[in-house]
This record gives structure tokens, C-alpha cells and sequence, in this order.
């Protein structure tokens, strides 16, 4: 027990990576996942998703004014001051996925173009690095155009366009291609009409984002706490006071376990706390298999923590490992990024990472029709795997400390914190 | 002094855990993002979309023209957006339990049938695993839609102008009973151009608008009224205008947006300050009371401003060098672009690296905090600044890019973002100015930070020495 409790007040020492990783990082994962409103699709209906376009209008003409009007039913139009760094930010940050540049004269010379069939002055766009979401914006510009340049050469057919451009009605014309543009094809999801809700996005992100901070707090704390204790003086003192070797482990090993499980509960119930409002709706045995997740992957940071202990890293090295892990397997893991972008390969390499199989888990758990073993069992498999690469990391952990144990490096190298 | 410069250059070099900071840390990282990324860039989002088509009798019929000549048109090779590769892949089946099987059980993203009047409809396949899905269904809608609407506004145009025209006709030639038929029958004449007037999406065939019905001419006056001929030119005339290219592509940046080089211009911003452990680390072993070898040199008969100088060059030195290395290794090896402005690029490195030593120094000198509290600071300071320079991810970088859109002062003072910012500015803007500034931005803060350190580091007492 005195072990146990002198762990614990190492552990307590190092409050600032309690700060920096359980606190700090944690509450980041709830800003990130509740600021994080891009591409999240949610509902049962088929919902387009709307490109974001600017429309920078240095023309004020009834043609750009119908532009806007019937891009807005299509896209979201977001407004980008006119200047070149911020047309320039908007396109290199992808703030607007298409920017649409109208110079000042462009109805003018476009409705004398349309009305004499002639081609017709361009509209200079910039697409960001979303090529699909540009295209589409694209699309819907190139559209509504033609239908106006449709409805300008009929009306100026066999007709002196001098005469037109001052006779035709540019507030009808452009009124009737708006309404050629609420055309639409019919679309719905082929879903069965009692499919369960699944989680929303907000907390699904959140528990992806908290393996950073899970593998960076419990892989640094259990190290320094271990560390502290395989110095070499305290290691002496400690293998020549009446306290069995399993006793000392046993209460070290508690005291890692108490570091994780605390760490657990604080994300699980912050997650909980903070997206209360986004759960409400969803069964409790979907936010129950979440947390056991959660578990399952911090039981994996646990095993982390030990090995590194175990090979004999000081605090600064313990610190930098974890966190290039902890940055090295949220990307690899699909917790930043999905992994379905990154194309085959890479695919293939975050199956070897435990936090793929916590990410498919939460993706199971989403799925799932109901709580039956039938349906929860991809769930539960996928857990099983986050468990199985604990079980190997602690196994190896194991073999780590019992070799530098044989060979004598334990009791031999200064193992000691920095001191210069 | 250089005595001084050498050996804390030489101890430092030794030390493993500034090594695994300042270089392994960025280099493994660089490298995690460049197999990443690789398979982001080839990703086929636009290419080949598996669809569906319900192939019956109302896909067979005339007033399916549109339709069908465009999905006929976008499943060529070359019609995807960048030319390479066909937009479309469909698959022909013969009815729509034929296309729900087909649906379920291949990556095929919708099917589409369509009804009486020729309006395609689309059945969509939900996957809320597959992030991209709605944006393709999306993009195969948009470009069916497109064409319709098209059809639209030309058979709405030719129809209004026909009537018109007949309407016109019959004034000038008096009511008589062959005008009279002929407005009277006006509805008849629109009803049958709309029934050959089908198929006006940008890569449909014209040939169906040559085919003007040939019993639309007994419909008008011989002379005055549109003839089928005249129509045809109408149709043709709004073909041309709707086929027109409406817009260019022009490009206001100095360098083509690319979403995956922030994460690396992020990283190095993470990198410099993680470069900070090596200024802490000097400034301990500065110090009478924080280590051994400060203790050593503080009895030694170097003042104190020379070894300080020394060791603040040294540290400086080596943070450039680490940063330097894994800027080739991002540059040379992974090939990542930084906009060919490689002698600003390394400027921007070193003005990064000083402005790294003086936060370890200032937070070296801070009395009565171990090292390794010194080090868990520097990395709360690294984690916070990287988190809204949009390192941690596409979600992260959104919220960074929202706030600094919302509050431009705090990429001011945020050490990762102006770093990051400074490899932005060369990538983006023609300019040198923004660098200018993100440079001026990074001195400023040199300066805090040395005037902080040297407020914490002057009149120490060391009583119990």
C-alpha cells in the first residue's frame, strides 16, 4: 500500500502533463469535434452537399444579381472581401470552393453577346484544392448561364439587336432561368424506414480525437511513475527492503491502472457532458460501448506507458515518444483523417495500429441495428483486436524488462532524471 | 567565448532526448504525412462514379433523350472533369429490383430510373462511413441536373418565342380561319416541338432538334408564322448560346491551392518550438543552482554575459541545424513544393529557430522549476500553438483557419501559426510583404522573450550554494 501510495504521489508530481494532456488536450478534442460542422451528413433524406461559391460583383448587373439569387438555392455563398490577399486566402484556405470573378460591364456585354449569338464574355473562376466541390459550384454557374444565353438568343433571333438590348426584358428572362434552375431530379436513400439513428458526428470525432490525448497522458504518466522507481538508487533500495518483487509490482501496476482509469473517466465524462445535447435521442447502450472503447483503447495506452518505462526512458525521452506515437497512430488511425482518403496502402498500414480497430468499433457501435450479439458482434471484434494489441504491447513490455533485467542494464545504467 | 560556443554545442549534440525532438520528431512526422497524403492526391473522386441505370421501356422512350444521351456522354473516356478517365461507369440493368441488388452489392454509389415525362430519379446509397459519398452522389446529380434544366429553359424559350411569333402572325394577317387555326393551335404546336425537343445537355447530340416535327408547318401561315425550318434555327440558336463556355479558370495565387502542404509548413511551426527543449537544456546548464556543469562554469573566470552569449549562439546554431535538416528532408525527399523560395525558406527557418532558443531560454530561466517542468511547459506551449496552426488534422485546421478569419491578432501571437504562416505567405501571395510581416511578427517575439529571460535570469542569489 505504501508503494502504491508513493506511486501516486509521483504521479502526482508531474501535474503538468495532467494539465497539458488530460485537461488541456481533452477540452481541445470537445472544441475541435463541436466547431467541426464541415461535411457532416446527418438524416435519413438525401441532402445535397452544398459547395461554398463567393461571388466577388464588381459589375451590379441584373445578371449577376440573378446569379446569386439562384446559386443561393443551390450552394452556400459566402462573402470574401474584394482585395487580393483575401481573394487569395479564401482560395488557398478552400473558404470559398470557387470564387467567381464578375468584372464591372459583364451583363452589359453579356446580354449584347447572347442577343447577337455571339460568344459571350467569360466569368474568370478560382477553384480551391476541393476540385469536386469546385466542379460542382462550377457546374452550377455554368448553368444558370446558359439558361439566360438560351433564353437571350431566342428572344434576339431574327431581331436587330440594338433594338433588344433596350426592348428585351432582363428581370423576366433572368427570373425564368431562376426558375429553370429549381428543376431538379427526385433523389431519397434506399434505407429501411426503422434504421436506428446512428451517432452524431460531433461525438464520434471526439472520441477519435481523445486517443491523442489518452496515449500522450497515460504513456507519459505511467512512464515517469515507473521511471521514478527504476532509478537506481530507489531500485536498490527497494529490491533490498522486506517487499516482494510482486508486491511492488502488483502496486505499481495499480497505481498505472488508477492513472488510466482516471484518465478514462475524465474524457468519457467530458465527452458525455459536452455533447449532451447532440446524444440526446440516442440509446444509452450506444454511449455505454463508446466509453468500453474508450477503455479498451486506454488499456492499450497503459501497455504503452509500461514498455516505454520498461526500456528505460527518462522523463524528456518518455514525453517525446509518447506524444510521436500518440501523433504517429491518431494520424495512421483514421482519428484525424479519414482513412478512407489515403488511399489503399495506407489503409493497409492503420489496420496494424490499434486505433483503426477503436475508430471501426465506434463505426460499429454507430451501425448497429440493435443491442444483440448479432449486431454488436462487429463491435466487439473490433475491441477485441484494441485488447489483443495491449495484450502484445504488454507482453513485450515484459520481455523488454526481463532482458535489461538478465543483462544487468536496469541495476546498472544511470537511469536517473537529467541532472547535468 | 568560442570555447564556450563549442562545448555547449558539443554537449548538447550528445544529449539523445534533443535529437529526438528537434530532429526525429519532425522527420517522422513529415514522413507519416508524406504516405499519407500520397494516397489523398490520387484519391479518384471525380473518375469512374458506379452508378446504376434502370434500363425499361421509360428509359427507352423519346422524352428520356436527356437522360440518356447524358449519361451516354459522361461515361466516354476523357469526360471526367480533368479529361482523364470517363465521369461515369455505369451499369445497365433491367429493372428496379435488379438495380437495388446491383446497388447492395457493389461500390456502385446510386441508381437512376426515370419516369413517363423523362425526369430522372435517383435512389441513393447511404453510407455514413464513406465521407465522400454524398459529395460524388452530389456531383452525378449536379451534372444530370444541369442538362435538364438546360432542355428546360430552351424548350420554355423556343416555345414562348413560337407562340409569340403565331400570335404576331395572326395580327398581321388578320383573323382569318387559317390564323385563328393556327392561334388556336398554338398549345398543339408547343405541346409537339416539346415532344421532339428533348436532349440539350452539353454533350448531347443535336440531331434530335433536327427532327422538328414535319406537321408543324400546316400549323402557320406560310409566310409570316415560324415554319419547322425556322424553329430548327430557333433551337439551334440556343443551342449554340447554351454550349457556350461561360467561365476560365484563372489562378490568384502565386502557387496552385494544395490542401496537404499546410500540415507540413504546421509541423515545422511544431517542430521549432519542440526546438525550444534545446534552449531550456543550455539555459540549465547555465545556472549555479539548476545543474552541475552550471555550478562548474558559474566559479569559472568566463563572465556570465560571455558564457550566456555563447551558449545562446550555440543553442541558436543547432536549432537552425536541426530545423535546416528537416527542412531538406520535407523539401528534397518528399518533395513537398514550397513555391521555389528556398532562400526565404531558410531565412524564415533561422528567424523561427531564434525565436525558438529565446522561448527555451525564457522558460529555462524561470527560478525554481526542474528541468523536466521546464520541458512538460515547453510542451504545453508547443501543443496549444500547433493545435490552431491546424496540425492535428483536417477538422483542426478548419477551427484554425475559422478563428484566425474571425480574430486575425491571434495568428499574431501564436508562435506555430506565424511560422506557419510564413511558409504560407511564400507559397501564396506574390508579395514578399506578408513574410515581411510573419518575419517581423517572429522578431517581436524573440524580443519578449529575451527581455523575459533576462529579467528572470538577472540579480539571482544562490545563498545555498
Amino acid at each position: 500500500m505504501n508503494i502504491f501510495k508513493a506511486a501516486c504521489r509521483v504521479l502526482l508530481n508531474h501535474k503538468s502533463y495532467i494539465l497539458i494532456y488530460v485537461v488541456f488536450l481533452g477540452a481541445m478534442g470537445v472544441f475541435v469535434a463541436a466547431g467541426n460542422s464541415h461535411g457532416a451528413v446527418e438524416g435519413t433524406t438525401f441532402e445535397q452537399v452544398r459547395a461554398s461559391v463567393a461571388v466577388v460583383d464588381r459589375d451590379g448587373g441584373e445578371v449577376t444579381r440573378g446569379l446569386r439569387e439562384a446559386l443561393s438555392d443551390e450552394v452556400e455563398l459566402v462573402d470574401v472581401a474584394d482585395d487580393e490577399r483575401a481573394l487569395q486566402d479564401a482560395a488557398a484556405q478552400n473558404r470559398a470552393n470557387c470564387l467567381v470573378i464578375v468584372p464591372a460591364g459583364y451583363t452589359d456585354a453579356f446580354v449584347e453577346a447572347a442577343l447577337a449569338g455571339a460568344e459571350p464574355p467569360q466569368l474568370e473562376t478560382v477553384v480551391s484544392f476541393d476540385d469536386t466541390a469546385g466542379f460542382e459550384a462550377e457546374n452550377h454557374v455554368r448553368g444558370y448561364l446558359s439558361c439566360v444565353a438560351a433564353r437571350l438568343a431566342v428572344a434576339g433571333a431574327d431581331a436587330s439587336a440594338s433594338a433588344l438590348v433596350d426592348g428585351v426584358d432582363l428581370l423576366a428572362i433572368t427570373q425564368a432561368a431562376h426558375e429553370d434552375m429549381a428543376h431538379a431530379s427526385a433523389a431519397t436513400y434506399v434505407v429501411e424506414e426503422d434504421e436506428a439513428l446512428p451517432l452524431p458526428d460531433d461525438y464520434l470525432l471526439y472520441n477519435r480525437w481523445t486517443v491523442y490525448p489518452i496515449t500522450c497522458a497515460v504513456g507519459v504518466l505511467v512512464a515517469v511513475t515507473m521511471a521514478g522507481f527504476n532509478r537506481l538508487d530507489v531500485r536498490r533500495r527497494n529490491l533490498s527492503a522486506p517487499v516482494s518483487s510482486l508486491s511492488l509490482s502488483l502496486s505499481l501496476a495499480a497505481a498505472g491502472v488508477l492513472c488510466m482509469l482516471v484518465t478514462w473517466a475524465w474524457m468519457a465524462v467530458q465527452g458525455v457532458a459536452a455533447f449532451g445535447g447532440s446524444l440526446s435521442g440516442v440509446e444509452g447502450w450506444r454511449i455505454a460501448l463508446c466509453v468500453v472503447d474508450m477503455l479498451a483503447y486506454s488499456l492499450f495506452a497503459l501497455a504503452f506507458g509500461f514498455l516505454v518505462a520498461q526500456c528505460g526512458a527518462r522523463e524528456v525521452m518518455a514525453n517525446g515518444v509518447a506524444n510521436i506515437m500518440g501523433l504517429v497512430l491518431s494520424f495512421l488511425g483514421g482519428a484525424w483523417i479519414d482513412v478512407s482518403l489515403m488511399g489503399p496502402t495506407m489503409e493497409a498500414v492503420g489496420r496494424f495500429t490499434p486505433t483503426y480497430w477503436h475508430g471501426q468499433a465506434l463505426t460499429a457501435i454507430a451501425h448497429a441495428d440493435a443491442f444483440t450479439w448479432d449486431a454488436l458482434a462487429p463491435a466487439a471484434g473490433d475491441m477485441g483486436i484494441v485488447l489483443l494489441f495491449a495484450a502484445a504491447l504488454f507482453a513485450v513490455a515484459l520481455l523488454v524488462g526481463r532482458v535489461r533485467m538478465q543483462n544487468g542494464i536496469a541495476l546498472s545504467a544511470p537511469a536517473q532524471a537529467a541532472q547535468g | 567565448m568560442r570555447n564556450t560556443f563549442k562545448y555547449t554545442a558539443l554537449y548538447l549534440m550528445r544529449d539523445r532526448n534533443i535529437l529526438l525532438w528537434a530532429l526525429a520528431f519532425p522527420i517522422i512526422l513529415s514522413t507519416l504525412f508524406f504516405l499519407m497524403f500520397g494516397g489523398i492526391d490520387s484519391a479518384p473522386f471525380t473518375h469512374d462514379q458506379e452508378i446504376v441505370v434502370v434500363e425499361d421501356a421509360a428509359w427507352q422512350a423519346d422524352e428520356a433523350t436527356v437522360v440518356r444521351e447524358v449519361v451516354g456522354a459522361a461515361s466516354e473516356p476523357g469526360s471526367a472533369p480533368d479529361g482523364e478517365g470517363a465521369f461515369l461507369a455505369p451499369t445497365y440493368v433491367p429493372d428496379e429490383a435488379a438495380a437495388k441488388q446491383v446497388l447492395g452489392e457493389t461500390d456502385a454509389i446510386a441508381y437512376i430510373k426515370v419516369d413517363a415525362e423523362g425526369a430522372a430519379e435517383f435512389f441513393m446509397k447511404r453510407d455514413p462511413s464513406d465521407t465522400s459519398m454524398t459529395t460524388r452522389q452530389t456531383i452525378v446529380k449536379t451534372v444530370i441536373d444541369g442538362a435538364q434544366r438546360t432542355e428546360s429553359a430552351i424548350s420554355d424559350a423556343v416555345e414562348q418565342r413560337v407562340r409569340e411569333d403565331l400570335t404576331n402572325a395572326a395580327a398581321n394577317v388578320g383573323v382569318g380561319a387559317e390564323g385563328a387555326a393556327t392561334v388556336g393551335n398554338a398549345g398543339a404546336l408547343a405541346s409537339a416541338f416539346e415532344g421532339s425537343a428533348s436532349g440539350v445537355a452539353e454533350n448531347v447530340s443535336r440531331e434530335t432538334f433536327a427532327e422538328v416535327p414535319a406537321g408543324l408547318a400546316a400549323f402557320a401561315a406560310p409566310d409570316a408564322a415560324p415554319t419547322a425550318a425556322a424553329i430548327s434555327v430557333l433551337v439551334e440558336r440556343a443551342l449554340d448560346a447554351a454550349d457556350a463556355d461561360f467561365t476560365t479558370q484563372v489562378s490568384l495565387t502565386a502557387n496552385a491551392p494544395a490542401e496537404n502542404t499546410r500540415y507540413y509548413y504546421a509541423l515545422l511551426g511544431m517542430a521549432a518550438l519542440f526546438a525550444a527543449y534545446i534552449g531550456v537544456i543550455a539555459m540549465n546548464r547555465l545556472g549555479a543552482n539548476t545543474s552541475d556543469v552550471g555550478a562548474r562554469r558559474t566559479l569559472g573566470s568566463t563572465s556570465r554575459g560571455r558564457a550566456t552569449v555563447a551558449t545562446f549562439a550555440a543553442s541558436w546554431v543547432l536549432s537552425f541545424m536541426c530545423l535546416l535538416v528537416a527542412y531538406a528532408y520535407i523539401r528534397c525527399v518528399l518533395g513537398v513544393d514550397f513555391g521555389g523560395r528556398d532562400a526565404f525558406c531558410v531565412l524564415a527557418l533561422a528567424a523561427a529557430a531564434l525565436m525558438a532558443t529565446s522561448l527555451g531560454v525564457c522558460v529555462g530561466a524561470i527560478p525554481g522549476i526542474p528541468e523536466a517542468g521546464k520541458n512538460g511547459i515547453i510542451t504545453g506551449i508547443a501543443c496549444f500553438s500547433s493545435l490552431f496552426a491546424g496540425l492535428y488534422g483536417q477538422a483542426c485546421m478548419y477551427l484554425a483557419d475559422d478563428i484566425a478569419a474571425a480574430a486575425p491578432w491571434t495568428q499574431t501571437v501564436n508562435p506555430a501559426r506565424v511560422i506557419s504562416q510564413a511558409f504560407y505567405s511564400l507559397y501564396y501571395y506574390d508579395s514578399y510583404e506578408p513574410f515581411a510581416q510573419t518575419l517581423g511578427a517572429l522578431a517581436v517575439m524573440t524580443a519578449v522573450f529575451l527581455a523575459g529571460a533576462a529579467l528572470l535570469a538577472r540579480r539571482q542569489q544562490h545563498e545555498h550554494l
